[in-house]
């Protein structure tokens, strides 16, 4: 009997919806746009373009994952940014820079995180300083871009690597920015899963009483969400700042819309515990795939938006709706009969 | 639902999609398409201006395309740009850079390995090019004629009414724009040459939006009732001080406004006369040489590009 | 006085005053090793407040607590805790995108050996064999280790609550369960399961107070009933000596108070 039984079926979707949702918008892309859309170049320019996106959509979702939302992640990007420009314009090594860019990054995070627990509203909070972080950047530059010898950074924001010819074929290679998202994505992907470390992390977002009953420390891991969120926010910072060899001091809050509409589409809870990161990925590829094959079809900017936002109240809806039935199925499953319990366990 | 009724579904939806384009309309297959990348597709003049490039630029033979919305940030503005060239879309684009320009440059590069042309703004050295570029038009904006023809109207608009000792609100640029500093210097200078004694009460920045700027010159007036000039370097916040000065009921006939951005409101006030001179970017005018340099161009991408200059239409009493 | 017959914990003379309200008045309470105590009463009488405070949620007005003999005094959860006494909670405090292995074990991961286990990579495969080999101890089926404890029933879900407190507190062998309404939004079935378990926890020598609505289980998986009312103890009586009637008269007022009492 090759029948799917309905909760296999609901299982497989919520874990694996989103990836074959891409798979189909490849396929879907490849014919419509023929002959443009499905070749390796266009892969390789897709990897590319999503690149900055799905850096900030980690920052968000591990910020998300341990019960924090964190939306000034545009803000201690530019702040970071700006100062990695400062010391690089005034001569000083790219490799320092990059490294104080990710210090101030972490020390954000460690500042939202630490008045976080002072009991004040997250959400205000990060909003609070992102005014800050902003206004900072503002007053560091006058306002201005930095661009002095930030072109230095080629190697980070705009190169390709593994570029091959062969014969008449030509590879044109995988874009430098990637590289760091498959850093963050692996690192990050080891972390949650197969660490304690990463389990506690994920327990403290979603129910952080059990695992202070369970003797942890759960704001220890809160903490961690908004340092990692800071630090990430950084990353984006630099590799946007290589990309395109200036520090602007305006804090990219666009990147906040897009990062959130990739971590929802990951099916991940807002309110935090649940998550794969690949999935995050998965939901920064939905959206440029979804951007690119647009483009190449010539359709009007606005109908990017909007249909990515309709996607996204639809993922949104079928999680959902999903979730509830899984929930349902599996109860239905699971119910183990007491009786049979009464007979082999010994009367009374 | 089972995978073969999954498989349905995709092959109904791909057949759906290969019937609807083919009904979209079908470009002239030899037309060359170009792409307009503004800093920010939503700025009311700009979407004046891709529709005099698309209308002017069709009659010439080209295919205009609007490039999605760069939003002001030069990471999207660059990565679109680079889809469309890599993709093929484009032959040819016109620029103006959102952020520093020098974030084009290895754009720039790319397009001159895949024979596309452009027409930026600015000089060769904003993008890092120490000279004139095959396949690349510059465009540069003149902003010290742009200020100094502000500086001297409202100059002579003080010496018209007689009051070139009189109080004033000088109002400049928001920080980082791009040539603010350049037209505030010219402006200053021009208005040096006819009332050097002007007293300068009070400094307003550009707020971005004509309320924010109402409110702020209001303000300031309520502190400095006796200001009798004041300047605005874009449309809002010309509008943003002409209103405030109506408003507080200081508008009369020894007020001297003048302005830059040149919307039609503006352009309706100076002709009305509550504003003395306009200054304004001649994009329109230049809208003819860029089409038509683009044209060039994409005939013969291997040709060292010019420089152009885009011309100041000064509006005045 | 053989440590036998030593109560596990001991309440004399609690009372808990919120200003003029007496939420608990002069509560004699006890429970031995070994014993499951129902804690009974109508909403208000008290017995949630009085299983919080031996929880150390609260602290007493007036009256001793004893553990084992010795006189404590809880200035927090962690104290209790620290005592040996384990409570579960209604909301069951698991965290739902986890499996039950991972719930079962949080706070005591089982990292692997080696340079992995230092940078705190966990041993999924033992965890799930120490969390099964817990588990089946109890006498609980889980049904997947590895499935989100979301997808389980509610009375799976209750069982990994209370495997979890119980394998806490059976560390330390003289242990005290604590149980707030275990049963509350239960079926039928679940209901019976929860039962068995109670029973062979006390079997296994746990000392186990369940405050609940629930009369069945209280008859069932109890063998003493103590009633509340108005803050009073007003009955504390084995389970095979009383009957629905006369427990359910104690609850509501109906019936006098035992004598002795006070």
């Amino acid at each position: 009997m090759k029948k799917f039984d309905t909760l296999s079926v609901l299982v497989f979707v919520r874990s694996w919806g989103i990836t074959t949702l891409l798979v189909a918008l490849g396929i879907f892309f490849s014919i419509w746009d023929a002959p443009i859309f499905g070749t390796l170049d266009n892969f390789s320019l897709l990897l590319g373009s999503s690149s900055i996106s799905a850096i900030f959509a980690a920052a968000i979702a591990m910020g998300a994952y341990s019960g924090a939302l964190d939306l000034s992640v545009p803000g201690t990007a530019a702040v970071a940014s700006v100062s990695m420009a400062m010391v690089i314009g005034a001569g000083g090594d790219p490799i320092t820079a990059m490294l104080l860019a990710l210090v101030i990054g972490t020390a954000v995070g460690l500042f939202n995180g630490l008045i976080v627990q002072t009991g004040l509203n997250p959400l205000a909070v990060t909003i609070g300083t992102l005014s800050i972080t902003s206004g900072l950047a503002a007053i560091l530059t006058n306002g201005l871009p930095l661009y002095d010898k930030m072109e230095n950074l080629g190697w980070l924001g705009t190169s390709n690597y593994f570029n091959f010819e062969i014969g008449d074929f030509v590879f044109s290679g995988i874009p430098s920015t990637f590289f760091v998202v498959a850093v963050i994505y692996v690192i990050g992907t080891i972390f949650l899963t197969k660490t304690r470390g990463g389990i506690r992390f994920l327990a403290a977002g979603g129910n952080a009483e059990a695992l202070r009953r369970s003797g942890v420390n759960s704001n220890i891991y809160r903490l961690l969400g908004f340092t990692l969120s800071g630090l990430i926010a950084a990353i984006g910072g630099i590799v946007t700042s290589a990309y395109t060899a200036q520090a602007t001091p305006q804090a990219p809050t666009a990147v906040l819309f897009d990062g959130l509409t990739a971590v929802a589409l990951s099916g991940l809870s807002l309110a935090g515990g649940r998550g794969s990161l690949p999935k995050v990925w998965v939901g920064a590829m939905v959206i440029a795939v979804i951007g690119n094959g647009l483009l190449i079809k010539n359709i009007q900017p606005f109908w990017t938006i909007s249909i990515t936002g309709a996607l996204l109240i639809l993922a949104l809806a079928g999680e959902h709706y999903i979730g509830k039935a899984v929930a349902k199925q599996a109860v239905a499953k699971s119910n183990v009969s007491a009786h049979k319990e009464v007979k082999t366990a010994g009367a009374k | 639902m089972g995978a073969r009724t999954f498989k349905k579904v995709l092959v109904g939806v791909a057949s759906a999609a290969l019937a609807l384009s083919a009904s979209v309309p079908a470009q002239a297959a030899d037309n060359p398409t170009v792409a307009f990348s503004p800093m920010s597709n939503q700025i009311p003049a700009l979407i004046g201006m891709f529709h005099g490039f698309q209308g002017f630029g069709a009659s010439q033979g080209l295919n205009v395309i609007q490039a999605p919305d760069a939003n002001f940030d030069p990471a999207t503005q660059k990565k679109n740009l680079e889809t469309l060239i890599k993709t093929g879309q484009i032959k040819g684009w016109w620029s103006l850079a959102a952020g520093a320009p020098s974030t084009l440059r290895s754009t720039l590069l790319l397009a001159q390995q895949r024979n596309v042309v452009a027409v930026v703004n600015g000089v060769p050295a904003d993008y890092g090019f120490s000279g004139l570029q095959r396949g690349i038009t510059f465009a540069a904006i003149d902003y010290a004629t742009l200020g100094g023809k502000l500086g001297e109207g409202l100059g002579k608009c003080l010496v018209a009414k007689k009051t070139t000792t009189g109080e004033m609100i000088y109002g400049i640029n928001s920080a980082g724009t791009v040539g603010g500093k350049e037209q505030e210097a010219a402006f200053r200078a021009g208005l040096k040459k006819y009332a050097p004694n002007v007293k300068i009460v009070a400094t307003v920045a550009n707020k971005g939006d004509q309320a924010a700027n109402q409110t702020a010159i209001r303000t300031v007036l309520q502190a400095h009732p006796k200001a009798i000039a004041f300047n605005g370097f874009s449309d809002e916040a010309t509008l943003g001080g002409l209103n405030a000065f109506k408003t507080a009921g200081k508008l009369s006939s020894k007020t001297c406004i003048v302005g830059g951005g040149g919307s039609d409101e503006v352009v309706a006030a100076q002709k009305a006369g509550t504003v003395w001179a306009v200054a304004k970017l001649d994009f329109e005018g230049d809208l003819v040489q860029t089409v038509l340099t683009l044209k060039g161009m994409i005939a013969n991408p291997n040709a060292m590009g010019k420089q152009l200059s885009v011309p100041v239409k000064v509006f005045t009493k | 006085m053989s440590d036998k017959n030593l109560p596990a914990l001991d309440l004399q003379g609690i009372d808990l005053h919120y200003g003029y309200v007496k939420a608990l008045d002069g509560i004699n309470f006890h429970v031995k090793q070994g014993e499951a105590v129902a804690l009974l009463g109508d909403n208000g009488a008290g017995k949630s407040t009085l299983l919080k405070l031996m929880s150390g949620v609260h602290r007493q007005t007036h009256g001793t607590i004893r553990v084992h003999g010795e006189e404590v005094s809880f200035h927090s959860p962690r104290d209790s805790a620290k005592a040996g006494i384990e409570m579960v909670y209604q909301d069951l405090a698991l965290v739902d995108a986890l499996d039950s292995a991972t719930n079962l074990l949080l706070g005591r991961e089982i990292l692997r050996k080696g340079p992995l286990g230092w940078l705190g990579f966990i041993d999924r495969k033992r965890m799930v064999e120490e969390a099964t080999s817990e588990t089946e101890r109890l006498g609980v089926k889980i049904a997947n280790m590895t499935r989100p404890v979301e997808m389980l029933s509610g009375g799976q879900r209750q069982g990994v609550a209370l495997a979890r407190a119980a394998v806490r507190v059976t560390d330390n062998a003289n242990g005290i369960l604590l149980l707030d309404e275990p049963t509350a939004a239960l079926g039928y079935e679940q209901k019976v399961m929860v039962e068995q378990l109670i029973k062979r926890l006390a079997d296994h020598g746990l000392a186990v107070v369940v405050v609940t609505h629930d009369l069945p289980l209280a008859f069932n998986a109890t063998s003493r009933m103590v009633v509340l009312n108005r803050g009073r103890k007003v009955c504390d009586i084995e389970t095979k000596q009383t009957t629905y009637e006369n427990i359910v008269g104690w609850i509501t007022g109906a019936k006098e108070p035992q004598k002795d009492m006070q």
